[in-house]
């Protein structure tokens, strides 16, 4: 009957398929063998500094956004203090620190050798301006050595005005980059 | 008597007829006998098949051991030693690598940025040591492979040596390094495709094909 295929012909034909296969696979097969690792994990470093007012890193880190009214009689406002915080985890030797402003006051990022008496503005060490905005400008950077070094240290910092507000509310946004030349070279090491 | 002679007659047609079957079956028979001859050799002749077998073991740390904070320019050594240690010699000794990681990062994806991986190989066992600088080699460093990316490496196995022999240790350094680059964070925020912060989990294989069929005479 056409169309279907009797037992004996299914069988001879797998018969001589795996004649086939056996003949063959010394053609072609070759041995191999492999040794692998346990998995290995590898991280790589990082490197920033983030500037808050928190004491510790934001979740979200970004430039720092300080606003100052102008306080009664048309003085200077009294300055602000925040914290640097190397947020990251390699240790810094540098960063550079930007300034920007909403008016043309002067401004200055300034930081305390020792420690600050805030309620006083007194500083036991010495006062180090890092960045200052010049007269007439809304801008500023400057690059400085003065950073929280190592990974998760907190460097308290102030920023203060230091002339008389222009305006009804000034805001002085804060920034501190980081760049790869701030951070340790690349060493050899084993284990 | 008339009635003896066809009787005598059907006598004799029987005795020749069993006479001429007797005669066709001798006849018969003698064509289909035949004479056979066999030839063995009686002692068996023993016959094995050779065996390709590949293992590592860490010298010092080796893989053991993770890779943390990597910066850009790092070099981390570690030392394995390979045996071939069945009775075949092997050839096309090669490095693989695979990254676990889901998704995978760009420290085994960017070909330029991410890990590489060289390596070289001692005569002698290497003197891991620990810290800082290399391990040491009391002979001549031959290197194998030089700087190979791992994002390279993921699919195609670097070729390493075109023979090991049968029972022979290869003591191996294999150097991980990250590229130096440059990046800047900005207010703590890393950069966007920074390879900063970044995880990898490797797996290192290293494979070995049989040596090439050969035709012996002995």
């Amino acid at each position: 009957m056409a169309g279907t295929t009797s037992p004996r012909s299914i069988a001879a034909a797998v018969g001589l398929g795996v004649a086939v296969l056996c003949s063959a696979s010394p053609s072609w097969a070759v041995a191999s063998a492999a040794a692998g690792s346990a998995e290995q994990p590898v991280t790589s470093a990082s490197w920033g500094i983030v500037p808050t007012t928190g004491a510790s890193a934001p979740g979200t880190p970004g430039p720092l956004t300080l606003s100052f009214p102008k306080p009664a009689g048309n003085g200077t406002a009294p300055p602000q203090y925040f914290n640097a915080i190397n947020n990251q985890s390699l240790t810094v030797s540098s960063a550079t620190y930007t300034l920007a402003q909403s008016a043309t006051t002067v401004v200055a990022v300034e930081a305390c050798s020792g420690t600050w008496n805030e309620a006083t503005g007194q500083c036991t060490g010495t006062i180090t301006a890092l960045v200052t905005t010049t007269t007439g400008t809304t801008a500023g950077s400057a690059s400085s050595t003065i950073v929280p070094a190592a990974s998760g240290a907190v460097l308290r910092l102030r920023c203060r005005p230091t002339q008389a507000s222009k305006s009804a509310v000034e805001t002085y946004t804060i920034g501190v980059q980081v760049a790869r030349g701030a951070i340790r070279a690349g060493t050899t090491t084993t284990g | 008597m008339t009635s003896t002679a066809p009787r005598r007659s059907t006598r004799r047609l029987v005795a020749a007829g069993a006479l001429a079957a007797t005669g066709l079956l001798l006849t018969t028979g003698g064509v289909y006998a035949a004479l056979n001859a066999t030839a063995f050799n009686t002692t068996a002749q023993a016959a094995g098949s050779g065996t390709l077998m590949l293992t590592m073991n860490n010298n010092g740390v080796g893989f053991g051991t993770a890779v943390s904070n990597v910066a850009p320019g790092d070099t981390i050594n570690r030392y394995v030693t390979l045996l071939n240690g069945g009775t075949l010699d092997a050839a096309g000794l090669t490095l693989g690598v695979t990254d676990a990681t889901v998704p995978v990062s760009k420290l085994t994806s960017d070909a330029a940025l991410g890990l590489r991986v060289s390596v070289s190989s001692c005569p002698t066992a290497w003197t891991p040591g620990s810290g800082s600088g290399s391990g040491t080699c009391a002979t001549t460093i031959t290197p194998l492979a030089t700087n190979v990316p791992l994002a390279t490496l993921k699919t195609t196995a670097s070729p390493l040596s075109t023979s090991v022999a049968a029972g022979a240790s290869l003591f191996l350094r294999v150097a991980l390094n990250l590229p130096d680059q440059n990046e800047t964070t900005v207010n703590g925020a890393l950069p966007t495709a920074t390879i900063q912060g970044l995880n990898a989990a490797l797996t290192w294989t290293f494979t070995e094909t049989q040596r090439a069929a050969t035709t012996t005479t002995s």
